[in-house]
């Protein structure tokens, strides 16, 4: 029949047409971003990020996290291990997107944390207990305090540095610089200015070790 | 075999393609694009999708039934669509608007020729296929 090959031509037109426009437009993102971060009007890093590693190779690793996050914290244990088995070749960089409710919270704990330099330990903590007080349902994110103590901080020096702090100049910065670089959401991570593309463990590996060993 | 007797197959192949080009387009900008679509756009959603695969099915197996097969679920996608676009044109306040997950629906996404917004799409896609469907039909 006839009609039945056109439909089928019109079909197969829709799906090659939709995915042209998909690989257009990832170029043209991609192409952005290089003369966004060639022009150096865009940063991935800035000064007040918490950062680590030893740099030897000059490999940037940048990740844009959310405390409240879930899939942050899925992806949290991934980014440990490829961390500590490149600690001394990278330089390893937190930039916060607070996307939920309660994110703003916990960044001022982290940022607290900080002041004890016990950012990695108590990020450790939070992501552990997250479905405690980010439960869907009913967030309690005064929970965070009663596990602290887990991550070896002074708790009450740390309650005095989180009433003290404010992290709204932090979180704006990071956040139009998250919407210059066309990050949406968490977990989003960069190496040397490339976005990874697919979230897992081998992917991620395979990036920094390409980037480490060029 | 049923013949086709209420519309001609040209007018359902349009009705399939123009919900298909909202169905993909709309995928676009939530996959690739990654625009967070709001709750109304999910409702517009849930009306657009299926009419692809009805239509789809009226021209492989035509049957003289398609007007009542589509016209509650394209009328329900149009009044959606209709509520929607007076809400991003200030006609209705946003404070009204039934958002739970995030994004306000009155959030611009694309502003194509100074006016052409995402709702504004779903508006034409919808109005097209109801005026297909009610004008379409054989004498």
């Amino acid at each position: 029949m006839k009609n039945k090959k056109l439909l089928l031509f019109t079909v197969i037109v829709l799906a090659i047409g939709f995915i042209a426009g998909i690989n257009f437009y990832q170029k043209s993102e991609d192409n952005k971003n290089a003369q966004l971060t060639a022009s150096g009007s865009v940063s991935f890093v800035r000064n007040h990020s918490p950062a680590f590693g030893n740099n030897k190779n000059n490999v940037t690793i940048v990740e844009f996290i959310d405390p409240e996050c879930e899939a942050c914290a899925y992806f949290h244990p991934i980014v440990k291990k490829v961390f500590y088995e490149y600690k001394d070749e990278v330089k390893f960089v937190y930039r916060y997107l607070d996307n939920h409710k309660n994110s703003r919270y916990a960044i001022r704990v982290l940022e607290a944390a900080r002041k004890q330099g016990k950012f990695k330990e108590t990020l450790d903590v939070m992501f552990k207990y997250q479905p405690v007080w980010a439960a869907h349902n009913a967030p309690k994110p005064q929970l965070i305090w009663n596990y602290m103590g887990e991550a070896g901080l002074d708790v009450d020096k740390l309650r005095a540095d989180f009433d003290a702090m404010d992290v709204s100049d932090i979180t704006s910065t990071d956040r139009s610089d998250a919407r210059s670089l066309g990050v949406r959401g968490t977990p989003t991570i960069f190496v040397n200015g490339k976005k990874l593309a697919k979230l897992d463990y081998k992917s991620f590996l395979d990036l920094v070790e390409s980037e480490i060993y060029k | 075999m049923y013949s086709r007797d209420t519309y001609s197959t040209t007018v359902i192949f349009l009705c399939f393609l123009i919900a298909s080009v909202a169905t993909l387009g709309s995928l676009f900008f939530s996959e690739i694009m990654q625009f967070v679509p709001c709750s109304m756009c999910w409702y517009q959603r849930i009306f657009m999708y299926p009419l692809v695969i009805i239509f789809l099915i009226n021209l492989l197996y035509p049957d003289d039934k398609m007007f009542k097969y589509s016209i509650g679920i394209v009328v329900v996608g149009l009044g959606l669509a209709i509520y929607h676009n007076l809400l991003m044109f200030d006609i209705i306040p946003e404070s009204v608007v039934p958002c739970v997950s995030g994004v306000p629906c009155s959030t611009k996404y694309i502003n194509w020729f100074g006016f052409v917004n995402i709702p504004l799409l779903s508006l034409t896609a919808y109005t097209s296929l109801f005026l297909l469907l009610v004008l379409g039909k054989r004498k």
